[in-house]
């Protein structure tokens, strides 16, 4: 059946837009520009030919975050073996961990930098290698939430797992991203490391 | 309830849209994802801008928001991109692929 013009004009509309941000999310998943784009390139091969299951008016980029990350998880799967995050998600255990509400970078802060501000002063290169550091499950939560502002219920929609899995997630890939940034700054000078609870 | 009594000692039984220190942090991540109800947020909000020692939270999350997302921001899409991007999709139209 040949394409029709009006399904490729509907995705060049709808889909197209969304590759500065598909390839900012495919390269923090796969690492390498080079593999990004190589992942960005079977994603939109596999959309375009999907096209017809995009239900209009819903979200495109996520909807391609999805196909993005599906294609992603299942090259690794072929790949070599990856560290799985122990989900530590019985309520008790979350209770916990998001009852542990003073964040422990301010504890160690709080004296000489109480608003955060030495994260501007580390290198955007430093970042991004601590966001590549995080397990995937924590990174794809915190870009799709922090860069991407995508909503909670989509972001557990696109992972198949519970709206409080994401926020634990985010939470956990949060404080360890900052602890990450935090021990950064302190090795650099930007701060001096005042307590040892940070840990 | 323990969240009951922990309010309590914290002074929180006020009434009104007034939260506690301890409500208020709880609440950060679902304030700053957009994730609370309109009355919810707006008191959150307002907690924050009021108390002296939870305000600094907010602005280190803030600016911890924001340097990650200014780090992504640097990562640019490569030359050229969208090109190929759209001539693999010509390629796959002549290749007479039915959508699946």
């Amino acid at each position: 059946m040949a394409d029709s013009p009006d399904r490729r004009a509907a995705f060049e509309a709808e889909a197209v837009p969304h590759l500065d941000a598909v390839y900012r999310f495919a390269l923090r998943l796969a690492g390498s520009p080079d593999a990004a784009e190589d992942l960005v390139q079977e994603t939109y091969l596999r959309a375009y030919r999907a096209w017809e299951q995009f239900t209009p008016g819903t979200n495109a980029k996520s909807w391609l975050f999805t196909i993005c990350r599906n294609v992603f998880l299942r090259q690794r799967e072929r790949g070599q073996r990856h560290q799985e995050i122990v989900e530590r998600e019985s309520p008790r255990e979350l209770a916990q961990g998001v009852g542990n509400l003073v964040n422990p970078i301010w504890s160690s802060t709080n004296d000489q930098d109480p608003e955060g501000q030495f994260f501007d002063s580390i290198v955007d290169d430093e970042v991004l290698r601590a966001i590549d550091a995080l397990p995937e499950e924590y990174r794809t939560a915190v870009v799709l939430s922090d860069v991407e502002g995508l909503p909670y219920q989509e972001i557990a929609e696109m992972m198949g797992v519970p709206v409080g899995t994401v926020k634990s997630r985010l939470f956990r890939g949060r404080r360890q991203l900052q602890k990450v940034l935090h021990d950064f700054a302190v090795e650099m000078g930007y701060i001096e490391q005042r307590s040892s609870e940070v840990g | 309830m323990v969240m009951d009594t922990i309010r309590k000692m914290l002074g929180g039984d006020r009434g009104g849209d007034e939260i506690t220190c301890m409500e208020a942090l709880e609440q950060i991540y679902d304030f700053m994802d957009g994730e609370l109800e309109a009355a919810d947020s707006a008191a959150v909000q307002k907690h924050f801008e009021v108390c002296t020692a939870c305000y600094p939270h907010l602005k280190m999350e803030e600016n911890f928001r924001r340097k990650v997302q200014s780090a992504m921001a640097r990562a640019g899409t490569p030359t050229g991109l969208r090109d190929r991007v759209l001539t693999l999709l010509d390629e796959g139209e002549s290749e007479g692929e039915a959508p699946e």
